[in-house]
């Protein structure tokens, strides 16, 4: 989609505030508000509007189990800042994860070769690709990833299909830069589906997905698969 | 009831990864939290998955949250925008049906009430209700629905500017309604 205008966006912003928009109209959408800031303020009346709503929503005790869960993925969590230091799952992985006394390596050595194959591809890409939206398809036993980037707009769409998880089990994204550093683009919904996401990687690193606890980590706490890089030609 | 000081507070807490406070935010939000949960998704199991990701998000998006925006506020927005994203992979399937026939209903249908009504939820009903019926079900299929403008027109059998139009409407009236700056 073009570069929208002033006028069009303002055309937009309802369906944008509710979260309403298509896929594309979202993320062109998103690449103008993220740089002008002529419409911040008719955004977040329209946000704080919609947001709203929810007031009428009756509340619903949840299972009292839940909070604990919550307390335990929060625990869990924040011990393990760093993957070599998770203790063991409760729940086991499927079988293309490997154990937890070896994730913290085979972690560092996916990110390595990760970050070694983004430094040969960038060395032999030789020139800007002049590309206005990069789309990257990845697929495997462990399921499909479309990755649809616009590095003008730093805005990006995952559509994927992906095998099931097991119960407390998540699929979360990452950009990975070139030396091997993961940040997080958010949790997956379900195994189906698409997720929009922001972020100025230019045309370098790659997305890589991983299965983490429901609820998702602060670093991959498993091996990445369908590592799908940006730069690829 | 979370003072503006105690929420300035749990919002400190939660950046400085203070358990205590993620589990007093959990006690004062997380009643709130299912319920749209499970408006929106039907399901229990979903519901509960999709609470639990919404306050460890809370928690990891510490830094960001605008106070005076309120905790309640940003964390329902996780909530909605979590829920609606499952709402969509699931319609993506073939064998999903979503059960949007049903409007939201003027009163809950469970007949104990709480015992203390949220003024806010009052008047956001009120000012719902006062909006064109065409007004109410388009906003009410977006939010509470999880249908996109396309999808809204589809349903409601309308054209596409008609749908936008009417959403851009109801958000406006809203707005007037609630005194939203």
């Amino acid at each position: 989609m073009n570069e929208l205008t002033c006028r069009e966006i303002d055309e937009l912003l309802p369906g944008y505030a509710s979260d309403a928009l298509e896929e594309a109209e979202r993320c062109a959408a998103a690449g103008h508000l993220a740089e002008c800031r002529n419409h911040d303020v008719e955004l977040r009346a329209l946000r704080q509007s919609f947001a709203g709503l929810a007031s009428i929503v009756e509340p619903v005790e949840p299972p009292a189990a839940l909070r604990g869960s919550l307390l335990d993925a929060f625990d869990h969590e924040l011990a393990s800042p760093s993957p070599a230091s998770l203790p063991a799952r409760r729940t086991q992985r499927p079988s293309r994860l490997i154990s937890a006394a070896g994730f913290g390596y085979a972690l560092a050595a996916g990110l390595l070769i990760i970050a070694v194959a983004l430094g040969a591809w960038g060395a032999s890409r030789g020139g800007g690709d002049g590309a206005e939206v990069l789309v990257r398809n990845n697929a495997d036993q462990a399921g499909t990833l479309q990755v649809t980037y616009i590095p003008s707009q730093n805005v990006g769409v995952m559509d994927y299909d992906l095998r099931a998880l097991q119960a407390g089990q998540t699929y979360q994204a990452w950009h990975v830069d070139a030396a091997g550093n993961p940040l997080s683009l958010g949790v997956l919904a379900g195994e189906q589906g698409s997720m929009s996401f922001e972020g100025d990687f230019g045309a370098t690193g790659a997305i890589a997905l991983t299965v983490e606890p429901a609820g998702g980590s602060r670093a991959p706490t498993t091996t990445p698969f369908l590592v799908t890089p940006l730069n690829e030609s | 009831m979370i003072g503006e000081q105690d929420e300035l507070s749990l919002v400190q807490g939660l950046r400085n990864d203070d358990r205590e406070s993620l589990a007093a935010v959990y006690d004062a939000f997380g009643a709130i939290a299912f319920g749209l949960a499970l408006k929106l998704l039907g399901s229990r199991t979903e519901a509960e998955d999709v609470v639990q990701e919404s306050f460890l998000a809370l928690w990891r998006q510490a830094e960001r949250i605008d106070p005076a925006r309120g905790l309640r506020s940003y964390l329902l927005s996780i909530v909605h925008n979590r829920a609606v994203d499952r709402v969509r992979s699931r319609a993506r399937r073939p064998e999903a049906e979503l059960d949007l026939d049903a409007p939201i209903p003027a009163t809950t249908p469970d007949p104990v009430e709480e015992v203390t009504r949220i003024t806010e939820g009052e008047a956001v009903r009120a000012a719902l209700v006062s909006l064109p019926p065409d007004q109410r079900q388009t906003v009410e299929l977006v939010y509470f629905g999880g249908l996109t403008i396309n999808e809204t027109a589809n349903r409601m059998q309308v054209p596409l500017g008609t749908a936008k139009s009417r959403l851009r409407l109801a958000l406006g009236r809203l707005r007037q309604e609630l005194g939203t700056t």
